[in-house]
């Protein structure tokens, strides 16, 4: 299956490689802030990601006919209620008295996190085998439209407007989040957490409440993500998804370093262009994940603080 | 008992006399099955059960005896199933390179089980090597990104022709049974010696504190790599034996939900004995078939509750709350 390659196919492969990796970004934000602060491996995050998807379809196509462009709004509300049951179901007990992050506490807590995961999934799965929701999911009859045209021209490149909407939101949430870290005083209590917790206490700050906060975040941002992923794909929304979002995020918190809002745009940009040059020119896109991962397990063996991490 | 006494003493213990009483069972089944005496039903349950012991002690031996969660497991019983397939249809087929045992099933089925062993054990000691000089969750999710690399290729292969996913052999349940009885026996005694040598104890040293085993002489990262290698050739073994079952291999033969139910079983039995696992892989099963007698919509929320519970309410599993509430049982466990 050779795949004619040409400068135009580089060109718009890398344009729309680099609309991908700042979405992937913006994907794998939530879980950075979890992981680099709570120590805290989260593999739930990937159905996280799908729960905000099926949010923004869900109110779209099934409830109050919701515009998707206003769902990243629910999926705050929505995923504030799933942060708190996620923190007291799966977290509290662990992390919760837990001063440092012993290796057999943070893999009890990676299991809880797991078994967290799976329990969504079986909810999703509930779901549509009661026929509530169809397993492949679309915002259909939805589109964006500027001048009676549905994509942006660069470069002879058709950039669409759903997906240039839903990487930008993207950056915008995780630069918002940033700010939120380093501009208030419970980020900055946030980020003294992952520094040390027990300093944390003696200034007053009670640490659960610190680590429910994360919790709380870290699943807003993955549930308005996915959101905004849908807005970004709109078709073909299904949980199948989540065994490409959640190693790939776990690729990109990697690579931009835990913990690093911004590393995690920088390290899904690097994954969106190499999985779409890789795409172009290979034309299959299993190896392009093949790729993706083989660069994950470079960089843990190599450099597994990543390559902006302190 | 000091480790490394004498095997001949270790097999004396209360605890293997309970794996004893186990096998025991699926003998009189099997041969109660081959004389004619009870249906294809009791023996298909009993091999379900001996497939998923089977698996989850492969698993033990890095996630419960050395600690090492291993998400990327299901590679290795996937090569394991992969190869055997290949062996029948392309290594032993007329034109190939074992075209000489074409035609005699079980001798194909011995060399391919073997070869799948053995390119399961090349790969663990290979990239395996590579990736277990991370700990513990790095590891975890670089075994992750391993099972994706593999997943992806495989299907890649997989859109490419679709001959190699059958074995066009005929097969009697009744020898698919003892096949599966064998593999058992295989892999109780080999998890047994392994966690009574010293061996064992030094992987259970790497389990509680990896840096102190080091100090005290524990060559931790060779020991790492041959139980990585030991457990891959297992899980190999039981995807040779399962895909032989099955009459074929299934694209999710590679898929991250075996790894589940290996990990899964583990941690519901409980971490660092012998027969955690054992225990665990029998509630499992129960559960399992329970809910997809019953509730099939529930199960995967179902697997997902009892591993939250477990993990944050019983962290040792049921061994561990046998320990600490039977005291007298304890030599049970081992």
């Amino acid at each position: 299956m050779a795949v004619e390659l040409s400068s135009q196919l580089l060109v718009s492969n890398t344009l729309s490689g680099l609309v991908y990796g700042l979405m992937l970004g913006a994907l794998a934000s939530g879980l950075t802030l979890i992981w680099g602060v709570m120590k805290v491996v989260n593999l739930s995050h990937g159905y996280l990601v799908v729960t905000g998807m099926l949010t923004s379809v869900i109110f779209y196509k099934y409830i109050l006919n919701v515009s998707p462009t206003l769902s990243p709004a629910l999926a705050f509300v929505i995923g504030a209620l799933v942060g708190i049951a996620f923190y007291y179901s799966s977290l509290h007990l662990i992390i919760g008295k837990a001063e440092t992050m012993t290796l057999k506490i943070e893999m009890s807590s990676l299991m809880s996190t797991f078994g967290f995961g799976i329990l969504i999934l079986g909810i999703i799965t509930f779901a549509v085998n009661r026929g509530w929701i169809l397993s492949n999911e679309g915002l259909s009859g939805w589109t964006l439209s500027i001048h009676g045209k549905t994509y942006l021209e660069v470069a002879g490149t058709h950039l669409e407007y759903t997906k240039l909407l839903g990487a930008g939101l993207g950056v915008v949430l995780v630069l918002v989040t940033e700010l939120f870290l380093r501009k208030t005083v419970w980020g900055l209590a946030i980020r003294a957490v992952a520094e040390d917790s027990r300093a944390v206490a003696l200034t007053g700050y009670d640490p659960v409440k610190v680590k429910l906060l994360t919790t709380i975040i870290s699943t807003i941002m993955a549930l308005i993500a996915g959101a905004l992923y849908a807005i970004y794909l709109s078709s073909g929304i299904s949980v199948g998804l989540e065994s490409q979002i959640a190693p790939l995020s776990f690729v990109i918190v990697v690579l931009g370093g835990l913990g690093s809002l911004i590393g995690t745009l920088i390290g899904g940009l690097i994954i969106g262009l190499t999985y779409n040059i890789t795409l172009a020119l290979t034309g299959h896109s299993e190896i392009s994940l093949s790729v993706a991962f083989a660069i994950l397990l470079i960089i843990l063996i190599v450099r597994p603080k990543g390559l902006f991490g302190r | 008992m000091a480790p490394g006494k004498g095997l001949m003493l270790a097999f004396t213990r209360k605890g293997f006399y309970l794996s004893l009483a186990l096998l025991a069972v699926f003998i009189v089944i099997g041969v109660l099955f081959w004389y004619g005496r009870i249906g294809a039903n009791i023996p298909g349950y009993a091999m379900d059960a001996m497939y998923y012991i089977g698996i989850a002690l492969s698993m033990a031996i890095i996630m419960s005896y050395a600690g090492y969660v291993s998400f990327g497991h299901v590679v290795f019983y996937g090569v394991g199933g992969w190869t055997l397939v290949y062996t029948f249809n392309r290594l032993a087929s007329e034109s190939g390179v074992l075209s000489f045992l074409h035609g005699h099933s079980y001798a194909i089925l011995v060399v391919g089980t073997l070869l799948g062993m053995a390119l399961a054990v090349l790969l663990a000691v290979t990239v395996g090597a590579a990736v277990l000089r991370l700990r513990g969750a790095f590891f975890a999710i670089a075994t992750i990104g391993l099972d994706y690399v593999i997943l992806y290729l495989e299907s890649l292969y997989a859109t490419g022709g679709s001959d190699y996913m059958y074995i066009g052999y005929e097969r009697f349940l009744e020898k698919t049974y003892f096949l599966y009885l064998a593999g058992l026996i295989l892999t109780v005694l080999i998890a047994y010696i392994i966690r009574v040598s010293k061996f064992g104890y030094g992987l259970a040293a790497i389990r509680e504190d990896e840096d102190a085993a080091e100090v005290l002489g524990v060559n931790t990262y060779r020991y790492k790599v041959q139980a990585f290698a030991i457990a891959a050739a297992m899980a190999a073994l039981w995807g040779s034996l399962s895909s032989w079952r099955t009459s074929g291999i299934f694209p999710d033969f590679f898929s991250l939900s075996k790894s589940v139910d290996m990990i899964v079983m583990n941690v519901i039995g409980g971490l660092g004995t012998f027969n955690g696992p054992i225990i665990g892989s029998l509630i499992y099963y129960v559960i399992i078939k329970a809910t997809q007698l019953y509730a099939k919509d529930l199960a995967y929320i179902i697997v997902g509750a009892i591993v939250i519970i477990v993990v944050s309410v019983f962290p040792e599993g049921v061994a561990g709350l046998i320990k600490s509430k039977y005291r007298q049982l304890r030599e049970y466990l081992i």
